[in-house]
Order: structure tokens, then sequence, then C-alpha cells
């Protein structure tokens, strides 16, 4: 479905931000997108909205260049920015312009968001506040139904118990034919959302890997010493150390922030999953 | 489905313009109706004090008909693509589901052709306001408004043997001002109108220095006083018909490129 083949690509002829990238992602995942600041995330979804273009290489989603930018295609996409702009509309002129574009565009789905995340019916968008726009935004790009939903810091500017909402409905709406990939700082928000984490640094893909999969090799846990020496990484805490070590036989949930640091210390085993060449 | 133009598509990208900036038009609208019964009513009045005679009256007002029609056109023109104006529309315009047609020929419609048939209507609303306010203010004030359908309007025209030829002309130099001003508007991001404008400036003031000042001054006498002219030279037309011919079909090649360009641009808007 998203197939990235020697991807580079730099806002500068001489300075690129990506480097040769190579990525291969199915739908029906959603897929978390973390790097440090600057490293290219909303440049790499950009690349997948067809906003940005490829230097060199080929991206190809839904069997289309997103660069070529065809109605079809954009009909099947939605990219959530993180400074969202909202028109002087009221969420129902909102929904009636807007929905015609995308022909799968659930509207019972939009009403009950709607009124899950508790927002006004009547009042216009504009004078909102950011968070509210900002679940506005996510109600209305959920209820597209496109393949390939784009989010960028979408928690940005939620309350707490908005963010519970936001993790619940997206586990709630999405379809399995559908793709999601979040760019987040706020890994907590996302902890037990995703199932797919892809991790970029200094222009490459360090880490792109099934959530499983990583808990099926390795043990996320809290050591009080490090005298394991098995720990392949470790990270001070109060009253002891939060760990990775090789998972043995007990399980356990995948720490984000964890997995982020270790990656990026590059103290993990686990390769960046590669394009494989569809015959 | 058709890639590059569907008509649905186009039709949902036109409404959306104009829920979009409709609190912008119903301003616009409001200014130009209050400007437009205030010169109207102060020609009527100055009209009928000053010259007797209706159709005088009637050249004033197809004067002021005219001259607003064009300075609001370039002015409704000049401001197409208005969401391109700020980096946030400018995101969700380019990820609207629409073809570069379809948003060029979506705001040729609302920008141009929606302004060229609504303006006259409005036109004609707000002078007969102002005829019947000054009837309302003066009892004996009696005055027929000729309406841009009225023939009288065209008889002195029709007396010109050039005006049959000159009107596609006419007609094709006032289109190609709407495609530059659109290629200006999709060129540019803030104060596209004003820049656009400066642009054209800049043209003129370089075709009255390499037009005049070298070709009229320093080539062309040299071409007369050898009485040796060379074989381009030729193809030149003689006759008046010929040169509004000539002129027709560079009209129509210049405004062939101008939407070229403007389709250029819009696609490079998009990387």
């Amino acid at each position: 479905m998203l197939h990235a083949q020697q991807l580079s690509f730099g806002y500068k002829p001489k300075k690129l931000l990506f480097d040769r990238l190579d990525l291969s992602i199915s739908p029906g995942s959603i897929v978390g997108l973390l790097g440090k600041n600057g490293m290219g995330k909303t440049t790499l979804l950009k690349l997948f909205a067809g906003m940005h273009f490829p230097k060199n290489g080929s991206l190809d989603i839904f069997g289309e260049r997103p660069q070529d930018r065809s109605p079809h295609f954009l009909e099947d996409i939605y990219f959530l920015p993180e400074e969202i702009e909202a028109p002087s509309f009221s969420p129902k002129t909102f929904i009636s312009c807007y929905r015609r574009f995308y022909p799968r565009f659930d509207t019972e789905l939009m009403q009950s968001l709607t009124k899950e995340f508790e927002l006004p019916e009547t009042s216009n968008i504009s004078k909102w506040s950011y968070g509210q726009k900002k679940k506005f935004h996510i109600a209305f790009a959920l209820s597209t139904k496109c393949r390939l939903l784009l989010f960028d810091e979408p928690t940005n500017g939620l309350d707490i118990s908005s963010k519970a909402i936001f993790r619940k409905i997206m586990a709630g709406s999405l379809d399995e034919n559908q793709l999601v990939v979040i760019s987040t700082h706020q890994v907590a928000d996302i902890q037990n959302l995703i199932d797919r984490v892809l991790i970029l640094d200094s222009g490459k893909i360090i880490l792109n890997e099934e959530l499983y999969e990583i808990e099926s090799q390795y043990h996320f846990g809290f050591r009080n010493s490090l005298r394991d020496e098995d720990i392949l990484y470790a990270e001070e805490t109060l009253g002891g150390y939060k760990v990775v070590a090789p998972r043995r036989d007990e399980s356990s949930t995948v720490d984000l922030e964890l997995l982020f640091n270790a990656s990026i210390q590059n103290k993990l085993n686990l390769t960046p999953q590669v394009y494989e060449q569809v015959v | 489905m058709n890639k590059s133009f569907s008509y649905s598509r186009t039709l949902n990208y036109i409404e959306l313009q104009c829920h979009s900036h409709y609190k912008r038009l119903l301003l616009a609208g409001a200014a130009l109706c209050g400007i437009l019964a205030f010169a109207g009513a102060n020609i009527l009045k100055i009209g009928k004090t000053w010259t007797p005679s209706h159709e005088s009256i009637n050249d004033q007002i197809l004067g002021v008909f005219l001259g607003s029609y064009s300075i609001l056109a370039i002015i409704s023109v000049g401001n197409a693509f208005p969401d391109f104006r700020l980096k946030k529309t400018a995101m969700r315009y380019l990820m609207l589901p629409v073809s570069n047609w379809e948003r060029f020929i979506g705001e040729y419609f609302l920008r141009f052709i929606l302004f060229t048939l609504v303006y006259p209507l409005v036109f004609y609303g707000v002078m007969n306001g102002a005829i019947y306010f000054l009837s309302f203010l003066k009892a004996n004030y009696e005055y027929q408004f000729y309406w841009l359908t009225d023939s009288r309007i065209y008889q002195r025209f029709a007396k010109d043997d050039y005006t049959p030829m000159l009107l596609p002309l006419i007609i094709q130099l006032v289109h190609l001002a709407v495609l530059y001003l659109m290629l200006g508007a999709s060129c540019f991001g803030r104060f596209a109108l004003v820049k656009t404008l400066a642009a054209l400036s800049g043209m003129a003031a370089y075709v009255v220095f390499f037009g005049v000042l070298v070709i009229k001054f320093k080539m062309l006498p040299h071409y007369y006083l050898g009485r040796n002219i060379p074989a381009f030279l030729a193809t030149v037309p003689d006759t008046a018909k010929q040169a509004i011919l000539w002129l027709n079909i560079a009209l129509a090649i210049a405004q062939a490129l101008l939407i070229a360009s403007c389709y250029y641009k819009l696609k490079e808007k998009e990387a």
C-alpha cells in the first residue's frame, strides 16, 4: 500500500533530509512516527500527502505517485497538520461543503464523534478554542474514511479527557483497509494505540517494526539495580532503572519512550524493515 | 473518473469558495452598492441641472458602468486563489481533491464570468434605486434610464465601420487582461494584485523603452531611409483589416500561453 524505495528529499539541493529511505507499510495499522525535532517527521508526512516531491527514488501509495496529486488520490488521503486553520463556518456548513469531496464520507460517524468530543453544533468553528478545532478536524478526518490518514501531532492542544477519547475513537472508528500514520512527540498519547512504530533519525529510518514483534524480542521493565548482565539499555528513574532487556519468559508492554531512546542510541538489534520488491 | 476535470468536483469547489469567502463578498457588495448609488444619484442630479438631454446623462452612466466594471473586475480577478495568501489556508486548499484545471476554471467562473453576469444587474438595480430616490425628493423629476440592451446606446457605434472588426479585438484584450490577472494571482502570495499591476507597469515601461525609443528612433529610420525592406517586414499587414486579424491571432496565442503559465504556476505551488 505504501512503498518508498531509495527515497531522497531535501529542502536544499546539497543537503538531504532523507537519504535513500526504504519503507513498506501495509494497510490496517496505526503507525507511530517518532523522531527528534528537525528529523523530518512532518516532511515525511507531506511527502506521503504529495505536498513535497521526492528528489530521487520512488514513492508509491495505492499504486499512485503522490506527487501527481490526482483528485482520485487526494480523495483517499487526509492530512491533518499540526497548525490547523478553521474557516468561518458552522460545523454543519463545514461538513456539508467538504464531505462532497470524500466519496466514502460517513455522516453518522461524524455526528457520533462530534457528540463524543462534546463539540457545539451551531456556533462558528473559527471562534472555537484550539483544542475544539483540533477535535473537530480529527472527527472529520476519521469520518472521511480515507484509506490513508496522516496526523501531525494530533493530541497537541487536547485536554486530558479528550486524549482518552481520542485513543478510544481511533481504535474504534477505523476500517481494516485504512492506514493511519501519527507523528508525535507525545508518546504517552499513542502508547496503547499504535501497532507499528517508525523511528526517524539522521535521514534514515532506524526502526520500522510491529509492536508485537518488539514485544516478542524485548522485555521492558524496571530494575532496582543494574546487576543483570543482559540489560541492553537503561534509564535511571525514581528508585531504580527502566530497562530494556532481551525477552526470556515474562511478557511486557512496549515503553515507547524507552524504545525511542534505546533506538536512537543504537542499543537494540532491530533492523529497519526494508522494502520488499513485489514481483 | 476523469483525472483532470469533473463537472461535479468543479461545482463543489465553486460552492465551497462561495461559502468560504461569503463575508468578504457581502461586505464588498454592500460597499459597491453604496458607492454606485452615491455616484448615480450625483450624476443624475447634476445631469438634470446642467444637461437636459437624456442621451448625455445616459452617456455618463454608461461611462460609470464601464469604468466601475473595469476597476471591480480587476479587483475581483486579481484576488483569485485567495487561499494561497496564508500558509495555513494554503495547506487545506492544496489538499482538496480537485485538479488544477478545476481550480482554474472554478476561479475563472467565480471571479470573471459570474461577476460579469451579476454586476450589470447590481448596477441596474442601484441606478434605478437612485432614480427612485431622486424622484422621491423632487416630485417633478422624470427620467428614463436606458439599459444596456437598449439599442439607442449602440447606435453611435453602429455608424463606425471599424466597430464590428474591433469588437473581437476588444473582447480578446479584456480576456487577455483577465488571464494576466489570474496568472498574477497564482504567482504571488500576499498583495498579489499590487504585485501583478507593478509587474505590468514594469513590462509597459520596457515596451515603451524598447518599442518606442529603440525601434522607432534607431531601427525603423534605417529601413525607411534605405528603402531596402527585409523579407520579414513584407509580411507586415498593410491594411487595417489585416492588422486587426494579425492582432487577433497574436492575442489568441498570448491567451493560450497565459492559461498554460497559470496551470504550471498552480502546479508549482503544490510542491
